[in-house]
């Protein structure tokens, strides 16, 4: 590793207000036969209120590496901690040989087979006077439902399973984390207000939200007053621009007032003088609020817009351009 | 909260949905209405066998009855669980009512004491409810005497209450039978075969004819009755078929009807009569020419009720098989929504939502689907079971189908009542069923990986 890198990153790592830290993670995809590793070693920390940019090519990793840091994916190694508590060990693991076995392709196949020789027996069963292939007829039934059984079953201990290890993330996601996508991710039934308080809902309890929900309106209302939306809280997200849509993704990221909002591409679909609105209101957001913001981006202009510029490069941590105290506000 | 959110905003926008809304409240109603039917029927076919015939019956199993029932009766009368008996007697006849209906029929000479132990009494029009059981005459009626007959005291004759389906009463379209009031004036000529039980083989006595006034109609319900049966006093018949006590031998009835009091054991008190009988018999020294039988109702209908019971599974299974199509149509249109909502799916647990919070919404949608397909069910289903009887006549009237035969089903009515405990359990089951039919679809949502579903294509 490159000393001047390893200087920079001790530095921060020495600070008290280190809000996200990340050491050695590694990540990889298996794609068909082969495994290809997208991130090798990452070591980073992020102060609060601190605007950082990752900037790569694209398949470089800063996408994975933004989802990891965000809670919304696994690792292979490493840890990761949130306000100095490990949130890696929250990732689902292996689920077993069993369920491996239950779940497996060739199980699967094996099942629909099962049943298509239930049937083919039975046609035969029946026009046949001298076969006799009832037993096998049974067997095959017999075995089609204890694969189907054993695969649903699995399925079933498997989410209930996921869910009591992911559940501690998605409070993370829900409540100290913000996301802002490239394609805006809005749901298109929901209306600009309700896509905006989707988070809240998710928080509340339906005994809980209808109590507070004057409140949570009114608040929803305001942030997305802020961000000259007033006029479309009743529009659906088909109704509304590139510009406006990533306005309300932003806003649905503010309302549960973020430890760390996490922009991936947020100006990657998005025309030049929209994209140079939604920079302008994430700069504003960090240097009127203090709020931290990690932004993936491939474009070098908008990367230098942050305080600090993490290079990603074929999975690994290659330039840090520390943190610029100039730029950088005093946390909340 | 954002699960009930979705599930009525996917309920409103997602039209897909609404098919396994029909698909379930089709099944429902479906089922709902057969089941209603067939178990309304075996119902009804149970309610009336056993208000007609009494609950346990003596019965002789030959034309000409048996002896010593008035000992019989005397003592099954002691016994604690009987609350009334009556004798009766059956024989074959042919009737010709005003010259205009001829026809073959069954006699049945009933005592007034009769109302006690069976329902006949409120089957009767004119005379409804009415006990004991009467014969008499219409009051102030004018009766004309047949020709060939003038002159004769005619008021002197014996009355005949008729089945409906005798004299060819039907139902109007209201559902009211129309009486013609010239049917009270026809005279019945009937003639019996009074049959003798010295000999070794069908020995018919010479004819016996007696002539009677029409003094009521009896509407049991039950088709094969009321179209084939006329009602005379008990006296008159036994005598015409020389079954009353003579110098050397004792009266005869062809059955004894009993009526049990609430809360008695069919088969217990059946037991304890036949035993009375065999006792009688023995005292009697009744001989082999005289074969008795001692049954309950259900004995007697044994073979029908069992068919229908039979036929009201077979019914249950077939639209068992055509619901699990329906759970099949849910899993496909809730699987086609899932891949559909595969990036929702991403989003929702990209803002916080739980593995099971997203398996919930679609096992709640798939809940909120069985529970409006099920209650539109059940109200399609109480509307068709309610109003069967119009619509059958109205599918009769003007596609000239005839699907509910009284012949073959026995009542000319169709069951239109539905039961609390199968409307319970059907409803639960299709509710059930749907939340089954989501289950697949919901843990796939569940297990579905945020970042691999926000990249979903």
């Amino acid at each position: 590793m490159d000393p001047r890198l390893k200087n920079q990153r001790s530095e921060i790592e020495d600070r008290d207000d280190v809000i996200l830290r990340a050491s050695g993670i590694a990540k990889s995809y298996r794609m068909g036969d082969a495994r290809v590793e997208v991130l090798r070693q990452v070591d980073l920390s992020i102060r609060r209120g601190e605007f950082v940019a990752i900037e790569g090519r694209s398949g470089s990793g800063k996408s994975t590496l933004l989802h990891i840091l965000g809670a919304l994916e696994s690792i292979d190694g490493g840890s990761l901690s949130f306000q100095g508590r490990d949130y890696s060990r929250h990732t689902v693991q292996s689920s077993g040989m069993f369920a491996r076995l239950a779940t497996n392709r060739w199980t699967n196949r094996a099942k629909w087979g099962f049943l298509a020789a239930f049937m083919i027996c039975s046609v035969v069963d029946r026009v046949s006077q001298d076969l006799d292939i009832r037993p096998l007829t049974i067997a095959c039934l017999v075995a089609f439902h204890v694969l189907l059984f054993a695969n649903l079953g699995v399925r079933l201990v498997q989410a209930v399973w996921a869910d009591a290890m992911e559940r501690p993330l998605a409070r993370l996601r829900n409540r100290e984390f913000g996301f802002v996508f490239q394609f805006y991710h809005l749901l298109p039934e929901l209306n600009v207000l309700e896509n905006t308080l989707l988070g809240r809902m998710i928080e509340h309890s339906w005994l809980n939200y209808w109590p507070r929900r004057r409140q949570l309106v009114q608040r929803a209302t305001q942030v997305l007053r802020q961000l000259g939306l007033e006029h479309r809280l009743k529009h659906k997200p088909s109704q509304l621009s590139g510009g406006e849509r990533q306005r309300v993704a932003i806003a649905r990221a503010l309302l549960n007032d973020p430890q760390v909002l996490f922009a991936d591409e947020p100006t990657g679909n998005l025309d030049a003088e929209t994209g140079r609105q939604i920079m302008a209101l994430l700069e504003a957001l960090h240097r009127e609020q203090g709020q931290t913001i990690v932004m993936v981006t491939h474009d070098r202009a908008i990367a230098r817009q942050a305080d600090r510029v993490l290079l990603l490069k074929d999975g690994r941590l290659t330039v840090d351009t520390g943190p610029s105290t100039e730029k950088m506000c005093d946390g909340r | 909260m954002y699960k009930l959110h979705l599930i009525l905003k996917y309920l409103r926008k997602r039209r897909i949905a609404w098919v396994s809304l029909i698909a379930v409240m089709l099944c429902t109603t479906m089922v709902l209405v057969v089941i209603s039917v067939m178990g309304g029927w075996l119902r009804m076919f149970r309610q009336s066998f056993n208000n007609i015939g009494g609950d346990i019956v003596v019965q002789g199993r030959s034309l000409v009855g048996f002896p010593h029932y008035q000992e019989m009766m005397e003592r099954i009368n002691r016994l604690p669980e009987v609350k009334a008996t009556a004798p009766l007697v059956r024989a074959l006849g042919l009737v010709n009512i005003g010259n205009q209906i001829r026809k073959g029929v069954e006699v049945i000479g009933y005592p007034p004491e009769i109302g006690e132990v069976n329902g006949f009494a409120d089957s009767l029009h004119l005379r409804k409810g009415r006990k004991p059981v009467d014969f008499s005459l219409i009051r102030d009626m004018e009766y004309y005497p047949p020709p060939g007959y003038r002159g004769r005291d005619v008021r002197s004759w014996d009355g005949m209450i008729v089945g409906t389906g005798v004299v060819g009463l039907q139902k109007d379209r209201s559902g009211k039978i129309y009486r013609p009031s010239v049917m009270y004036r026809l005279p019945v000529d009937l003639t019996l075969l009074p049959i003798s039980p010295d000999s070794s083989r069908i020995d018919i006595k010479e004819t016996k004819r007696n002539f009677y006034w029409i003094v009521d109609d009896s509407n049991t319900g039950v088709f094969i009755l009321d179209s084939n049966t006329v009602y005379v006093p008990f006296d008159t018949l036994q005598r015409d078929l020389e079954m009353s006590a003579g110098d050397d031998s004792p009266a005869r009835a062809s059955e004894i009807q009993i009526a049990l009091r609430p809360g008695a054991k069919l088969e217990e008190v059946r037991d304890k009569i036949e035993a009375i009988v065999w006792q009688v018999r023995e005292e009697k020294q009744i001989d082999a020419r005289f074969p008795i039988m001692v049954r309950t109702w259900e004995d007697i209908h044994a073979t029908f009720i069992g068919a229908v019971e039979k036929e009201k599974v077979l019914v249950t299974v077939l639209f068992a098989i055509i619901s699990i199509v329906a759970i099949f149509l849910i899993f496909c249109i809730f699987y086609m929504i899932v891949v559909e909502k595969t990036r929702d799916i991403g989003i929702v647990k990209s803002v916080g939502a739980t593995s099971m919070g997203v398996a919930g919404i679609f096992l709640g949608y798939g809940l909120v689907i069985g529970v409006l397909g099920a209650g539109l069910g059940l109200l399609a289903g109480w509307l068709i079971v309610h109003y069967i009887n119009q619509i059958h006549e109205a599918i009769g009237y003007y596609m000239g189908v005839q699907v509910w035969n009284p012949e073959i089903y026995l009542f000319d009515k169709i069951p239109n009542t539905m039961n609390p405990h199968e409307v319970v359990l059907i409803v639960s089951v299709a509710i059930v069923a749907s939340v089954l039919g989501a289950l697949v679809p919901a843990i796939r949502a569940a297990t579905l990986h945020p970042v691999e579903a926000l990249r979903w294509e």
